[in-house]
């Protein structure tokens, strides 16, 4: 990060919105990984309360670098070994990732797995839900392992799954846990009705609608409403999910991986109204 | 040494002229942009050879000696022109002395060989 070419301006910024724009980069520094793109989103707005809420959301974003995913780990390995009592005898874990798509949760159990103690070994990590539902002995206790949950959907269909394969396979399971890094506090609708024990290292409110009070909600869904309306509603044949995907209204992001499409697409959807590509501050594929 | 680049030159220059300085002068004099300014004072800050209060930054002593103990380095040393390096994809295998090679006619002068033919 450190070596890569960052451009001066082509002119002159006001300085209210240059201070808030340095301010910005100074505390939230993977900002800057990609430096064009949050001069660009300011440039999208084009009345105080949109920068406000632009401003607010950055604040509010959990952004999960290498060492914050490094203490999550920790934590989740401390819950499954000391706070569940399980041992590597009978315990899998598996990632909740399709055999053939890469995703989030491989990175989360690729660093979880060298966080338990020394009795655990490779065969008790699954990076994807495919082999583990198939490979898995009997009386064994399963944790799906999710880096971020939203609505909760992605890993009600992914217990199902496994819950179809055991029963296909005529398994005898002890017990199924769900962990992740981050989850949105709307989905513990979804995962109650799994009926499993789950445990999330942050637990994180809807952007707008959760942390803002009453009055600033109005103003900031109105403002929200407008940036989105300059976005391209549909590419690569998807329509764009305002205020994240069913509303998740997401602050989220695991370092170098896709983003959710729970996040506010103006953090990361790439087309302008028209067709116009925009620099973004997050990728997803 | 850390990597330098010009924008981080002309921030210690500034800062060792002027006892304290103001985020946005940067910007009006240099036309560093918000994400190049930060990544400057977050580089310096690393250090502890800068303070920040309230958009305000000014040397810490541990910077002024900093400064002086690398001022050759830092002042004097030719610094490396990135935006001068021609990109690699730019870049081709030379032609050997009296190489034979084929031309891309349609780059060549057709001016010059109707001269030719005409004799001038």
């Amino acid at each position: 990060m450190s070596n890569i070419i960052i451009n001066r301006a082509e002119n002159k910024i006001d300085v209210n919105d240059f201070t808030r724009l340095t301010k910005l980069h100074l505390d939230h520094i993977w900002l800057t990984y990609e430096p064009q793109a949050l001069f660009e989103l300011w440039c999208l707005s084009d009345s105080d309360e949109q920068k406000n809420i632009i401003e607010f959301l950055i604040k509010n974003f959990s952004y999960m670098d290498g060492r914050k995913l490094a203490e999550g780990s920790q934590l989740i390995a401390h819950q499954i070994q000391h706070v569940w009592n399980l041992n590597s005898a009978n315990t899998f874990l598996i990632a909740t990732c399709d055999d053939n798509k890469p995703d989030g949760s491989q990175t989360l159990i690729q660093n979880l797995k060298n966080k338990f103690d020394i009795s655990w070994k490779e065969s008790n990590f699954f990076n994807s839900i495919v082999s583990g539902a198939n490979e898995i002995p009997t009386d064994s206790n399963v944790i799906l392992v999710d880096d971020f949950i939203g609505t909760g959907d992605t890993i009600t269909r992914k217990f199902e799954y496994l819950i179809r394969k055991i029963n296909e396979r005529k398994l005898n399971v002890s017990s199924i846990k769900i962990v992740s890094l981050a989850s949105m506090n709307f989905s513990n609708d979804n995962l109650n009705k799994l009926d499993v024990e789950y445990y999330s290292v942050h637990w994180l409110k809807k952007g707008i609608s959760e942390l803002l009070s009453d009055e600033k909600k109005e103003v900031a869904t109105k403002s929200m409403e407008e940036l989105e309306k300059k976005l391209k509603t549909k590419y690569h044949g998807k329509q764009i999910p305002n205020f994240g995907y069913k509303r998740s209204e997401s602050l989220f992001a695991l370092e170098s991986n896709n983003i959710p499409n729970n996040v506010f697409p103006i953090f990361w959807w790439p087309f302008l109204k028209g067709g116009v590509s925009r620099k973004t501050i997050f990728r997803r594929v | 040494m850390m990597q330098l680049y010009s924008e981080d030159l002309e921030f210690i220059k500034e800062l060792l002229n002027k006892k304290e300085v103001n985020l946005y002068f940067f910007h009006e004099k240099y036309l560093l942009s918000p994400a190049q300014l930060a990544r400057t004072i977050n580089k310096f800050l690393e250090g502890s050879l800068i303070e920040l209060h309230d958009e305000k930054i000014r040397l810490t002593s541990k910077g002024e000696e900093w400064i002086i103990c690398n001022r050759k380095s830092l002042f004097i040393h030719e610094r490396k022109k990135y935006w001068k390096e021609i990109p690699s994809e730019m870049k081709q295998t030379p032609i050997n002395k009296d190489e034979l090679y084929k031309p891309n006619r349609n780059k060549l002068d057709t001016e010059f060989f109707k001269n030719i033919e005409d004799g001038k």
